[in-house]
């Protein structure tokens, strides 16, 4: 029994430094230049990034832009990543920032005209009953509307520990800052946001 | 109790509080309706974060990002290529010269008593190694007065050249340079001109160019048609724009066309970023991108639109130059040249690379040259090898066998030309503007299309014309086809063409 438990710990292992491996030689080919390498890279990593972002902003307009944006970041300065981090982590970060810029720029420009997007959110949950689907549609636009009043690092720092569920040691990295500083910051995020969601009118 | 903070309902679900919190939570809930409402809408926050979390992102033009990734990334690489391989005048490192080189012109001045100093030339030394660390007045007036560099005059040579072209009138010397002041016609023949490492320009037929600045310091062009630009990045201090009308298109490092013609502006950006303005606004334009200003249309009103990846990539080939800069009078002494000779309409590649049709001239670098030519769609004659040195001009020359003359094939270059005659006509076109108004103020027109196809008389008329497809409103696409209708084209041969409107 423990001959099998370490067995499947050290495939794990292996599975795991095979795929750090893995990552290793894509990004050292990227770096090269390499078209090949670049496309896989995106074609890896395009889905988490549009969803962390798309997670973040709630805003569908631009998107496209803001993927684009985050990946020719990453791409002018994977020769610089120390692997102090999961690629991925490191990608977070990228997305992070990229979405604090929106968030700031967005603050100054009149709000867009919202086109209603039935597809995103209810695509699998056609056999719900139209009252519970609409009262969970409710939910999730009291949500967001809360979540865009909370200054942009609160927010950002309440999504990556709430609905991302990373450590405060990731979030630290992804956000720049020390954990002790991210725990302060995500306990007044936390405090803040579901007091104004208790209080947010029907 | 009093009532239970918000948050903590949070910890209560996600199991951070002890039981014997949760049973006084839940106990106040009961008879508290405002935390029995709270604590409902934290426990739906909560189960929605972690549906969120798996959620799949939208859907989104996946393809078309790559393509933009690409563009983005690949233009910052050739431009570093590019400023690798050019010589860099680093300005402050010049000034200092300059400034250095008027510090030993003093100093020698001084000791030689020009300046009213009677010291002993044995002191020489002495006084100039005082110059260097103290602050004379006599160096005050040098150090606060900046050094602007004077603009050295620049000169471009032909790399390409079909057709007739002139220069100010006169036939185009292929083997002379190309200064300030020199206007370009290029009437029915097509012509590219390099002025430094990577930097050209590649001028379509029907248009007229004017090189109204070609200075180190400022490159302006003003055209009348349509140019492609292909550009290293500047340094710094250093300007280019392409004048079109009331617009200007000012740019850095990048690969773009311009196209002017009856007062409409069109600006398709490959590489980089391009600042188009009107004096009045200013639109940035970047890789991937096209901006299309119909006759007398504010600026501030439009908003570039993506362009389609095989046309902006096209663009990207329009320039041909020659790969080592050595100045105007080296590049071409150092260079050779080929004279093509085909018939009209069969495409020519050098060296495996695209390079025109028909008769042309292009400068090569010295060394063997393979010259094929497309004797029939997709067959490619055997090709010839061309051995140049420095200087030479030879001539590459290939009759297709009388029995291989196919029909089909002038009939394809039948339908260039007519292409090309039609898209002059209609695109840009104001009356076509018009048709779009209503759908251009309710913003519907971005990413709208319409595809013709059309049969063109040998008189200029229309014998056929069709929509091919389109997304356009069934009243938007029959007042486009009523203004296409009646376009006129000059007198030539007979062709069915298909031409793609976009917007």
């Amino acid at each position: 029994m423990l001959n099998s438990v370490g067995r499947k710990r050290s495939s794990a292992d292996t599975g795991k430094r095979r795929a750090l491996a893995d990552e290793a030689e894509l990004i050292r080919r990227c770096c090269a230049g390499e078209r090949a390498a670049q496309e896989d890279f995106y074609r890896r990593y395009r889905r988490p990034v549009a969803a962390n972002l798309y997670r973040v902003l709630n805003d569908r307009n631009d998107l496209d832009d803001l993927v684009q944006e985050v990946f020719v970041i990453a791409f002018r300065g994977l020769h610089k990543f120390r692997r102090e981090a999961r690629l991925s982590t490191w990608l977070y970060r990228i997305c992070v920032n990229v979405a604090l810029g929106r968030i700031r720029t967005k603050t100054r420009r009149p709000p867009p005209i919202l086109v209603a997007d039935p597809d995103v959110h209810n695509a699998d949950k056609t056999s719900e009953s139209p009252e519970r689907a609409m009262q969970r549609q409710q939910d999730r636009e009291r949500v967001h509307r809360v979540m865009e009043r909370l200054p942009p690092k609160k927010r950002v720092v309440l999504m990556l520990h709430e609905i991302e569920g990373l450590d405060l040691k990731e979030i630290a990295y992804i956000v720049e800052a020390h954990p002790v500083t991210v725990r302060t910051r995500l306990h007044y995020a936390r405090r803040e946001f579901y007091k104004k969601l208790a209080e947010e009118p029907e | 109790m009093g009532h239970v903070k918000p948050h903590r309902w949070a910890d209560a679900a996600a199991g951070r509080v002890s039981e014997s919190q949760r049973a006084s939570f839940d106990a106040h809930a009961e008879a508290c309706d405002q935390c029995a409402a709270a604590r409902d809408r934290v426990f739906a926050a909560d189960d929605l974060f972690a549906e969120m979390r798996d959620e799949d992102p939208p859907d989104l033009h996946w393809d078309h990002i790559g393509a933009r990734i690409y563009w983005e990334t690949s233009s910052e690489q050739r431009a570093a290529e590019r400023a690798a391989r050019r010589p860099v005048i680093r300005w402050p490192i010049a000034a200092g010269a300059v400034a250095a080189a008027g510090l030993a012109a003093l100093g020698l001045l001084y000791v030689s008593g020009v300046l009213g100093g009677t010291a002993p030339s044995d002191r020489g030394t002495e006084i100039a190694a005082d110059t260097a660390d103290t602050d004379h007045s006599v160096l005050a007036p040098l150090r606060d007065t900046p050094v602007v560099p004077k603009a050295e005059p620049l000169r471009g040579i032909v790399t390409y050249a079909s057709g007739d072209v002139t220069v100010n009138g006169a036939p185009l010397d292929f083997d002379g340079t190309l200064a300030e002041g020199a206007t370009l016609s290029t009437g029915e023949g097509r012509v590219a001109v390099q002025f430094g490492a990577g930097s050209g320009f590649s001028i379509a037929p029907g248009s007229q160019l004017t090189v109204r600045e070609l200075t180190d310091r400022s490159i302006v062009l003003a055209i009348d048609g349509t140019v492609s630009v292909d550009l290293a990045p500047r340094a710094n201090g250093q300007t280019f724009s392409v004048v079109a009308g009331e617009h200007t298109v000012a740019v850095r490092g990048t690969a773009f066309e311009v196209d002017h013609r009856d007062g409409a502006v069109g600006v398709i950006c490959s590489h980089g970023r391009v600042m188009v303005t009107d004096g009045t606004a200013q639109l940035d334009v970047s890789a991937g991108f096209q901006l299309r200003i119909a006759a007398g249309a504010r600026l501030g009103a439009l908003q570039p639109s993506e362009v389609e990846l095989d046309e902006a990539l096209a663009r990207q080939l329009a320039v041909p130059m020659v790969p080592v800069w050595a100045g105007p009078e080296d590049s071409l002494a150092a260079t050779s040249s080929i004279d093509i000779d085909t018939p009209v309409g069969h495409a020519v590649r050098v060296d495996g690379i695209g390079a025109g049709a028909g008769t042309f001239r292009m400068r090569v670098s010295p060394g063997r040259h393979m010259v094929e030519t497309e004797a029939t769609p997709g067959q490619w004659s055997e090709g010839e090898w061309l051995q140049l040195d420095a200087g030479d001009r030879k001539v590459a020359r290939w009759t297709p066998p009388v029995d291989d003359v196919q029909p089909k094939r002038t009939a394809a270059a039948d339908r260039r030309v007519r292409l090309g005659q039609l898209r002059n006509k209609v695109r840009g076109n104001q009356r076509i503007d018009g048709c779009l108004r209503s759908i251009r103020k309710q913003h519907l027109l971005e990413g709208s299309f319409v595809v013709l196809d059309v049969g063109i008389n040998a008189d200029g008329s229309l014998g056929h014309l069709n929509i091919a497809s389109t997304n356009l409103p069934s009243s938007v696409t029959q007042c486009v086809r009523t203004v296409v209708d009646q376009v006129r084209l000059p007198a030539g041969p007979k062709a069915t063409v298909r031409e793609k409107l976009s917007w």
